[in-house]
């Protein structure tokens, strides 16, 4: 069966040991970012970058797919032990998880969102096992007006992550995108805003950007108040869930599960629209809404699933189709570029090995945070206790450092500290940074596929909606949009979004 | 921010949408005298961003008339000393590389960045730079084998 002999490849290339240490390191490092505040996935990635140059492509790319899902599992932890999620995909699992641990149940929520996570991970690998070689297929299938449509797509899905007003969110993508011209236009050759600048040739570093908009922001946003945390107070007792919280829990997995696969493979998808999406549902859905607000398993299990099996699956779009979901994946085309290895339908034919490794690994990295973080939680939540005075200069030393070593231009840090400047002004503009990001990432993407489609039809726009994929890509946007702008939705947003705090 | 209540324009929205607005009539205008344009067929590089400013621009007008957010947190900021720090401090790093290499931009990137805290103290800040240094180069220059040299041109000629 092509299946299993697909996954026989993976299996092979994870068990070599050098794969599996590299999976390790990828999992703990994530765990431990995901646990610590102000630094992400996203950065650590990023400072990552360079060195991997000297890895072999497998070990490279299973290291930071590990720790982009130990992070989700970091930053859950410290969700449900003090209300502080380390990462934004967990800010929902703090809700009902957060009032757990009030209520001395902090370690059944633990177990219950490993277990959940490792059911998600589980399913998501078996299911991009199954769906990648017909979704390569129809890659292949994709023409330029597709492409753009898809783009369309996952920037409105994107919306839904951002906190503030949609009309604002929008704007961060339209900006985003102007932003995505910067450098030297593909087709003409010429130079576009830079000012006579030959480092902005290549466009805005991406790396850079990222650092800036994000580390710098949050960083500014710690030292508004620095009153001293209150101590640590946290018994962990009775790791094991009841027999109750299992059949409580079966359910919302499943469906987290499957909510968070399918939102996942949308690009502008990934971890944290899959958890926000599966806390709504499952709120809706609950026998006893009431307990929702005061600890109800179900809030915690039905987002960690989803959001494990959204940060799986959002692979899908970079491996398949070599279009970044998120700013992530970026980097992860970023890494296979560095590797000379391109990144599209081809892959999979290509460099099997890579393909059906990395989605393997992310199921054995997954058996090894539920079998090593259980025991370990002591250890996370020590490194709680470092005080925030002492390591947002880490932060920003270790960002220095990542953005430098990529170019070796010492212009990229000035970057960063411009972007870092307009992500802290755009914070108090109730602005979110992730369309933003998103809309920088896909800007010369989408202008490549619009100007490809444009010289193909004639200049005949119609395209987009006589070609079917595109236009069925472009109807699922209106309803998106449609959904988002309802009032009963938006308040529903807003309602999530204040609790969090 | 404290809109008062009735006053049909939020003063923080009307900030968003003049921002955004000139951003928009910057890059569209710079746009439009430096590149060419190009029939939509055969799009010049000036299409795109001409496109895109434009609609910032519109959505940008559309901010300025949204309704005041009565539940709007009040607006805090960092003290000034701590964002001018935090911001110079990627610079400092930059400009500092390749002269003085990472022993010296690390640990003086740390040791600034430090004075943007309240909390922590100037002995404090001594150690952590001196440790956190020590731990780059442990980590980036012997384990992971990075090319940033130790020490900068000044020292090396």
């Amino acid at each position: 069966m092509d299946l299993l002999s697909h996954l026989a490849i993976g299996f092979d290339t994870v068990f070599q040991p050098v794969n599996l240490l590299f999976c390790f390191i990828g999992v703990f490092l994530g765990t431990a970012i995901g646990v610590l505040p102000g630094i992400g996935p996203l950065g650590t990635v990023a400072i990552l970058l360079p060195v991997t140059f000297g890895f072999p492509a497998e070990a490279s790319l299973i290291m930071l797919a590990g720790i982009y899902y130990g992070a989700q599992y970091g930053g859950s932890t410290t969700a449900i032990l003090i209300n502080l999620p380390g990462e934004a995909s967990s800010a929902v699992t703090a809700i009902e998880g957060y009032q757990m641990a009030r209520q001395g149940r902090a370690g059944a929520a633990l177990a219950i969102a490993a277990i959940g996570s490792f059911v998600a991970g589980t399913f998501a690998t078996l299911l991009i096992a199954v769906f990648a070689v017909p979704l390569t297929q129809l890659a292949l299938k994709f023409t330029p007006p597709d492409y753009f449509s898809l783009m369309v797509l996952g920037l409105v899905a994107s919306i839904a992550l951002a906190s503030g007003s949609v009309l604002k969110g929008i704007i961060m993508i339209v900006f985003g995108l102007l932003l995505g011209t910067i450098g030297t236009d593909l087709y003409t050759g010429q130079a576009r805003f830079t000012f006579g600048m030959f480092d902005l040739a290549e466009g805005l570093p991406i790396v850079a950007f990222g650092a800036g908009i994000y580390a710098i922001a949050e960083i500014l946003k710690g030292l508004e108040d620095e009153s001293p945390r209150d101590p640590l107070k946290i018994k962990i007792s009775g790791l094991i869930p009841t027999w109750q919280d299992f059949k409580d829990s079966a359910l919302p997995v499943g469906r987290g599960t499957l909510l968070g696969s399918f939102l996942g493979i949308l690009p502008g998808g990934g971890a944290m629209l899959s958890s926000f999406a599966s806390y709504m549902v499952e709120k809706r859905m609950a026998k006893r809404p009431e307990t929702f607000g005061n600890g109800a398993i179900e809030g915690v299990a039905g987002p960690e699933s989803a959001n494990n099996a959204g940060a799986q699956t959002s692979f899908v779009p970079m491996l398949t189709l070599g279009i970044p979901s998120n700013p992530l994946m970026a980097l992860m085309i970023g890494a296979l570029i560095i590797q000379g290895i391109t990144p599209g339908p081809n892959l999979i034919n290509e460099q099997p090995a890579l393909f059906w490794g990395v989605i393997v690994s992310m199921w054995i990295g997954n058996l090894m945070l539920v079998i090593l973080n259980l025991p370990l939680i002591g250890l996370w939540v020590k490194l709680l206790s470092v005080r925030t005075n002492f390591l947002y200069p880490a932060i920003i030393g270790f960002s220095a450092i990542g953005v430098y070593s990529v170019n070796n231009n010492p212009f990229d840090l000035i970057i960063m500290s411009v972007f870092g400047a307009v992500g802290y002004g755009l914070t108090k503009l109730e602005c979110e940074p992730a369309p933003l990001l998103l809309g920088f990432v896909l800007g010369p993407m989408m202008e490549t596929y619009l100007r490809r489609t444009m010289l193909l039809s004639g200049g005949d726009a119609t395209v987009f909606v006589t070609s079917p994929i595109s236009m069925w890509l472009l109807i699922t946007s209106a309803i998106v949009l449609v959904i988002v702008l309802m009032p009963s939705v938006r308040s529903r947003r807003s309602e999530v979004f204040v609790e969090e705090d | 921010m404290s809109e008062q209540t009735g006053s049909r324009f939020s003063p923080r929205n009307l900030v968003f949408s003049a921002i955004f607005l000139g951003i928009s009539l910057f890059m569209g205008g710079y746009a439009l005298i430096n590149m060419r344009m190009g029939i939509p067929s055969e799009m010049g590089p000036g299409f795109f961003p001409v496109m895109l400013s434009v609609v910032l621009g519109i959505l940008a007008i559309g901010v300025a008339f949204l309704p005041p957010d009565m539940e709007a947190a009040v607006l805090t900021s960092a003290p000034v000393k701590a964002i001018v720090i935090v911001i110079l401090c990627p610079m400092i790093f930059g400009f500092s590389i390749e002269p003085l290499g990472m022993v010296i931009s690390v640990f003086l990137v740390i040791f600034v960045s430090c004075l943007a805290s309240r909390v922590t103290t100037l002995k404090q800040a001594f150690w952590l730079s001196a440790a956190f240094t020590v731990f780059c180069v442990l980590i980036f220059h012997f384990l992971l084998h990075m090319t940033i040299p130790l020490w900068g041109e000044l020292f090396t000629g």
